[in-house]
């Protein structure tokens, strides 16, 4: 049995630092108030520093990690007590992070992450060098095997590339291509409203506005200057005119930019399978190439929004687990889709060459609820009419003439939701469809589902209803997710059932 | 001691409900302290118009007496609707009582796992499960309520082991 094992001495130190931000404002707080008195910044160190020091002290001598047969214990905690089994097999990685200080005093914060969660699962602060390196050891001895990242040990002589280099290129965009994606996608909407926005700080907006609706409109809100002119009666046509073809001419410019930019950033964008590795390669002026392992993939979403369908195409996304290794840019390069634009009958190629097996097309597709349009219905006519109640303060009375249209939206939005709205599995993975707007196809294959829940809320229990979520690693600001709403309560049951059998019998590796 | 993965709904230890009904009393002294202070702060000061001032007294109390049916009642009652499941496949946890919540995690997920009491809970014995998973929504699972020696019973069952290579 092994044993336990303690902190370096020079420990607390680093945990009173990383409790620094902690006192930060309190500190600030007393020393703004202590400042008239005398020794009025000796009473603060030893109110605020002298407890958060003990603290510290305390923190470090309590902390004990053991290493086991198979796994790393760790205690810590006085008054919270926390005991952390972490299992070996479940570790990827295991870092050592040395500021200034930690390499004067030879030590290192151990950050070991395991594959869930964006925090490293255990962060030991801090051990001697020596400890470390005698941990990673233990550790990576063994670790999950088939692990594409780091090297075992320093000095070893490592290539990543597997013997026998087959690659196949997955797609290839054109410029023209390029230039579709940037009309359908519309990105330079963010960086032009920006500079808008400048414009109008400068008062430039309003010197376009004189020249165009004359003088007699001084002041700001043009809108409302606008809406009393028509009101009135007095409507300056040329002036209606005008700025009507300015926002077009606005509109159609955006679109330009958007193409242009997207030539720009996507230039010459490849996507190569090299081995069990997909490359990215694109971009005009800097030069972007990453690298994501296959297994590293999570979920894919297609996406299809209303000028994806008017020229027959879509754009494809993944989740992956961490960041690809190798890329220049950090964190813009997870936002570039993996397929910026793809034709809608390629999509199945696509799929197979990212998710080997899997197939979009051939689904058993299983709608929602029978009751799901009523309760839909409910919901988006209490949304509409919460939304637009502030009218009535100007409307008053007239605002109840308002209710019929909205119903009316309401009626016709969620028939179209429901319509669109549909889960079903194939061989190896689960489908989720939504959306009618924009729509969007979201696919989890077997071995990347993590737990699975189902939610009835009141309303839900009523009609027979629930609602089951697929988690996956990595989903934080996915665009789409397995989420299913309005289901059938004994669907939902059994395909919970189903699904945590399947990932049961699988294990997930990344 | 071990907890069979028999696949039969356990539920919490009973030592829960007083547990949680005394959490229940001290946030409401503390609720019920704090409003205290502003509506006699407010009183003090000015600030409150006649009206409120006659409403502020029974308004007050009625807030303190909802809060304190509230801490009395419904540690029985989540109570009656928590329960969990562990099997050969891995551990399901139902909760909610208007919101039902289930959350399966199959063996095969769990990433590590912690056993942790707060220093309420020692004296109670409970102890509450985290596990953690490689998930998004629900990278930690927690049920907490637990005797200390099933929570760590159902740690060193779920605990993936090195031959486990999946059910």
């Amino acid at each position: 049995m092994a044993s336990d094992r303690h902190l370096h001495p020079a420990s607390f130190l680093f945990i009173l630092g990383s409790q620094a931000r902690q006192m930060l404002v309190p500190a600030v707080a007393l020393l703004f108030t202590a400042r008239t008195t005398e020794a009025g910044w000796e009473l603060v160190a030893a109110l605020l520093v002298v407890p958060f020091a003990l603290i510290a002290v305390v923190r470090a001598l309590v902390f004990r990690y053991r290493i086991d047969e198979d796994e790393l214990v760790i205690r810590s905690g006085v008054i919270f007590r926390s005991v952390r089994h972490v299992p070996y097999r479940r570790i990827h990685n295991i870092d050592a992070v040395q500021n200034v200080i930690h390499r004067l005093l030879g030590v290192a914060e151990v950050r070991i992450e395991t594959g869930g969660g964006s925090e490293p699962e255990a962060a030991i602060q801090v051990l001697s060098m020596e400890a470390f390196r005698e941990l990673r050891e233990h550790v990576l001895a063994r670790r999950a095997p088939a692990a594409a990242f780091a090297p075992a040990t320093e000095g070893e002589a490592v290539s990543q590339a597997p013997p026998t280099e087959d690659s196949a290129v997955i797609l290839q965009l054109s410029p023209r291509e390029l230039m579709l994606a940037g009309l359908i996608q519309n990105r330079a909407a963010i960086v032009v409203a920006a500079a808008f926005g400048l414009i109008y700080e400068f008062g430039l907006a309003e010197s376009l506005v004189e020249r165009v609706f004359g003088r007699d409109m001084p002041g700001r809100g043009v809108a409302r200057q606008l809406v009393r002119v028509v009101l009135q009666g007095q409507v300056p046509i040329r002036a209606i005119l005008l700025g009507i073809g300015a926002i077009i001419a606005v509109l159609v410019l955006l679109r330009l930019l958007s193409m242009l930019w997207t030539l720009v950033m996507l230039h010459g964008y490849t996507l190569v399978r090299h081995g069990t590795d997909l490359r990215a390669e694109y971009g005009l002026l800097t030069r972007v190439t990453t690298t994501t392992p296959l297994k590293r993939v999570q979920t894919l979403t297609i996406v299809e929004g209303l000028l994806h369908r008017r020229f027959g195409r879509v754009m494809v996304r993944v989740q992956t687990a961490g960041s690809p290794a190798g890329n220049a840019e950090g964190e813009t390069t997870r936002r570039v889709a993996i397929a910026p634009i793809l034709p809608r009958a390629k999509v199945q190629q696509f799929v197979d060459a990212v998710l080997p097996g899997t197939s979009v097309e051939h689904v058993e597709w299983q709608p929602p609820h029978p009751r799901a349009f009523r309760r839909a219905f409910v919901v988006t006519s209490v949304m509409l009419m919460l939304l637009t109640s502030w009218l009535g303060i100007w409307l008053r009375w007239r605002w109840f003439f308002l209710v019929p249209v909205l119903l009316a939206w309401a009626a016709f939005s969620a028939r179209k939701y429901v319509a669109n709205l549909w889960w079903g599995t194939t061989t190896n993975a689960v489908l989720f469809r939504s959306g009618w707007l924009r729509r969007y196809m979201t696919v989890v294959q077997f071995p990347r589902v993590q737990a699975v829940s189902l939610v009835e809320s009141p309303f839900d229990r009523r009609h027979g209803m629930a609602s089951l979520h697929v988690d996956t690693f990595g989903a934080t600001g996915a665009v789409h997710s397995v989420d299913i709403p309005y289901m059938p309560r004994e669907s939902a049951d059994s395909l919970m059932r189903f699904l945590a059998a399947e990932a049961a019998g699988t294990q997930f590796r990344t | 001691m071990t907890v069979a993965a028999d696949g039969t709904p356990r539920q919490l230890d009973p030592r829960v409900i007083p547990f949680r009904r005394l959490v229940g009393w001290i946030r409401t002294i503390v609720i019920g302290a704090i409003l205290l202070f502003v509506l006699l702060g407010l009183w003090l000061g000015g600030a409150l118009p006649d009206w409120a001032t006659a409403a502020a007294g029974p308004a007050w109390s009625l807030i303190v007496a909802a809060l304190a049916w509230y801490a009395y009642r419904w540690p029985e009652i989540s109570y009656a609707y928590t329960s969990y499941v562990l099997d050969r496949q891995g551990i399901e946890i139902r909760s909610g009582v208007f919101w039902r919540r289930l959350v399966v995690v199959p063996r095969s997920r769990v990433q590590h796992i912690d056993v942790t009491q707060g220093p309420m809970e020692r004296s109670y014995g409970l102890g509450t499960l985290v596990v953690f998973t490689a998930g998004t929504a629900h990278s930690s699972v927690s049920l907490g309520g637990l005797a200390h020696e099933t929570a760590l019973a159902l740690r060193d069952q779920l605990l993936p082991k090195v031959e486990d290579d999946g059910v």
